[in-house]
């Protein structure tokens, strides 16, 4: 039985909010309000991290899928205008809908058989989880830190790749335009 | 002769002064009461812990903190357009609001009414969801950033250890808002205005970023608190030790809010609104409120991470630390204020220049120096004075490379004509004229 | 207090929230959002084990999941900005962002 507290009513209404805003993510056909929804889905995940008493990964979370990558998408359909307003369903939906619906369905027998709460209450009481943000940067500079240069990298590599990928030299725009004249 | 007496502006001023050291006296003694105001939390939280269970008491003290903040935050948006718009006319030699109350001080209530009754317009195209949502979502980033900010000893609402990124993050959540502000209105002006905005926002996210990281670098935490702690233990003020942190903080902070000299999201002067163009009414009253809002809070910013928070050379002790740290907030604000009196509005493209092309790799290398004089510290942590040698040693290169950059980019000096106007003779007549040409 | 299994409804639910996105959308832009919600429900995932897992002996080794989505978030970054970008060049391309309209 779920005692009414604070913290279940907090994991309540966050995981209400990030769940309807991606249902409606899913439904609403406008992309621009799919997109509002998208952020709000995100700081809804960043609020169920803070329950999960992880505050930096809440706060690195809300900094970079809140503020960054929402951002990317904004632009990226301000730069793909008029065609990219809708956001409706392909032909394949019923297939894809069958397919959330049956991975839903295998994670719920999953969970139910296997269960999972066996695995939990040992840990808690034993890992103080008061300060994260030390051993992470202890984490990411001792143990990981192969991995974290070749993320340093990655990103770097992003980022040139990006800007390579979408520069467009003087004969591109002279297509586009051609194109959009043939349109007309 | 009594009422001569009565009249007369001796008598005026004495009881002004005598008002004033009666307000001091009352003052002081009402502000030993309230040296920590962290007692009222605590004794709603004893209250409802004894009567109630722990969550009803929980949610009770965070409420009574949070309503704190906002009223401060309302308190301060009220008296601050006033204060704005006071400080500006005497900058340009008027006298500003002065009708509605006493020295004008009703002018902003009587603004919002008048707000208030004006049509709310919607444009017939606009998404009207989206369009009615930034107005108020433009708020929430605004008041949750108050939250690390540390008042006084146990007076801060949110303790948190990662209180800069807190603040960070949050309000680079305006950033989108904006952006569907801009784009719901459905107009090509609200839509450049708000791509511009956005742009400007998110490249001066970078400067604002690597300042703050210099300050984590020097203190060791991102806490405010310990911040605070970290200025006071070694008596020095950040922005003493990392001047160009400060500057650089403070000038792409500018930009974030969009304030003068770089409130190029509003530009009234030049270019349509900007992004709130289709906004009226309190809804456009709403946005510019969120700009003076943010203006406050970027004045609490400076003061606790660079001015050293509620202290001040052991007047903390005398005086409630949270005088003093609202004291250095609004020396902050008068200071912008002064700024946009004084200061003519970069265009965009200047903008962008500076900070790619200057700002970034300055405070890039400014991190590198920062982390070599840390470093140093750390390892001769014998010898005494260090870190004033660095302070005297950081302020002296700020300076010195400000003038080099001066000279190298050479920042023409504004020189008047020697020639004045002629045409003071065809309308002031020759007084007007014998006065122009007694001045050259 | 909520246990790991109501945290691992949500994640799956929102992951399946996001395949359904990824497959059943025909705008490009809208399959880069469905990534990205599988994606968060990935780091739900790994935050909730690392705080209520009971196999981990110190919170050294519990914060594996920390550092696991963190190298999420930065790929989730860079895919992001990849992803997107692709999608303009899409457009300039073919004057068009939906994927059934791509097939020729």
């Amino acid at each position: 039985m779920i005692e009414v507290n604070i913290y279940n009513a907090a994991f309540l209404l966050f995981s209400m909010i990030t769940l309807l805003s991606a249902i409606g993510v899913a439904v609403i056909n406008s992309l621009m309000r799919s997109l509002f929804l998208l952020i709000i889905s995100f700081i809804g995940v960043a609020s169920l991290f803070v329950l999960l008493s992880a505050d930096f990964i809440a706060i690195a979370q809300l900094l970079i899928y809140a503020g960054s990558i929402s951002i990317l998408l904004l632009f990226a359909v301000m730069l793909t205008p008029e065609v990219s307003i809708n956001n409706q369903n392909s032909k394949y939906f019923l297939f894809a809908a069958l397919t959330g619906i049956l991975f839903t369905y295998i994670m719920f027998l999953f969970i139910s058989i296997f269960d999972i709460n066996q695995l939990t209450g040992l840990s808690l009481d034993k890992l103080n989880f008061s300060n994260t943000i030390d051993k992470i940067g202890t984490l990411l500079l001792g143990k990981y830190i192969i991995a974290f240069e070749l993320a340093s990298i990655l990103l770097l590599f992003a980022l040139i790749g990006a800007i390579s990928i979408v520069r467009s030299n003087e004969s591109d725009f002279n297509i586009v335009a051609t194109k959009i004249k043939g349109k007309k | 002769m009594i009422k001569k007496f009565f009249s007369n502006t001796l008598f005026i001023k004495l009881s002004i002064g005598f008002a004033t050291l009666i307000f001091l006296f009352a003052g002081y003694f009402i502000s030993k009461l309230l040296f920590d105001l962290s007692v009222f939390s605590e004794f709603i939280f004893n209250f409802f812990l004894e009567r109630f269970s722990y969550n009803l008491a929980y949610l009770a003290s965070s409420i009574i903190g949070a309503l704190g903040i906002i009223s401060f935050v309302g308190l301060v948006l009220l008296i601050g357009s006033w204060v704005e718009r006071r400080v500006i006319a005497r900058f340009q030699i008027r006298v500003g609001p002065n009708r509605v109350g006493p020295f004008g001080l009703l002018q902003p209530l009587a603004d919002a009414i008048k707000l208030m009754q004006k049509e709310v317009l919607v444009p017939d195209i606009a998404d009207k969801l989206l369009f009615l949502i930034p107005p108020v979502a433009i708020f929430l980033p605004a008041i949750l950033a108050w939250g690390p900010i540390p008042w006084g000893p146990n007076m801060s609402y949110l303790d948190i250890n990662v209180g800069i990124l807190y603040v960070f993050a949050v309000s680079s959540l305006t950033v989108p808002i904006i952006f569907f502000a801009g784009w719901s209105s459905m107009n090509h002006y609200a839509l450049l205005g708000s791509m511009r905005t956005v742009a400007m926002m998110v490249s001066y996210e970078i400067p604002v970023s690597l300042s703050l990281l210099s300050v984590a670098l020097v203190t060791g935490t991102l806490n405010f608190n310990e911040i605070v702690m970290w200025q006071s233990n070694n008596s020095i003020w950040l922005g003493l030790f990392i001047p160009f942190a400060l500057f650089t903080f403070f000038f792409a902070s500018t930009a974030e809010i969009n304030r003068t000299p770089n409130d190029i999201a509003e530009a009234e002067s030049e270019i349509v609104a900007g992004y709130h163009i289709e906004y009226s009414g309190m809804k456009a009253g709403l946005f510019m409120a969120v700009e003076l809002g943010n203006a406050v809070l970027l004045g609490a910013l400076i003061s606790s991470l660079f001015l050293n928070g509620w202290f001040l050379f052991g007047i903390e002790n005398l005086v409630p630390p949270y005088i003093i740290f609202i004291t250095k907030t609004v020396f902050i604000y008068l200071l912008l204020i002064w700024l946009r009196a004084t200061f003519p509005r970069f265009r965009l493209d200047q903008l962008m220049n500076f900070a790619w092309k200057t700002l970034i790799p300055a405070s890039i290398i400014h991190f590198f120096v920062v982390a070599i004089e840390v470093s140093i510290i750390s390892n001769f942590s014998e010898i005494p004075y260090l870190i004033v040698l660095f302070t005297v040693i950081n302020i002296s290169l700020v300076v010195l490379l400000a003038y080099l950059w001066g000279k190298i980019f050479h920042v023409q000096q504004y020189q008047p004509e020697k020639i004045q106007p002629r045409f003071a003779a065809s309308i002031g007549g020759l007084e007007a004229m014998k006065e122009v040409s007694s001045i050259d | 207090m909520v246990s790991l299994e109501a945290y691992l409804l949500v994640a799956s639910i929102l992951f399946a929230i996001g395949l359904f996105i990824a497959l059943g959308k025909r705008n490009l832009i809208s399959i880069v959002m469905g990534i990205e919600i599988m994606l968060n429900a990935i780091n739900l995932v790994a935050i909730s084990f690392a705080r209520y897992g009971s196999m981990f002996d110190n919170q050294i080794d519990a914060l594996a999941g920390h550092v696991l989505v963190i190298f999420i978030l930065t790929v989730a970054a860079a895919e992001a900005a990849i992803a997107l970008a692709l999608c303009v060049l899409v457009y300039r391309h073919f004057n068009t962002i939906n994927v059934s309209d791509m097939t020729s």
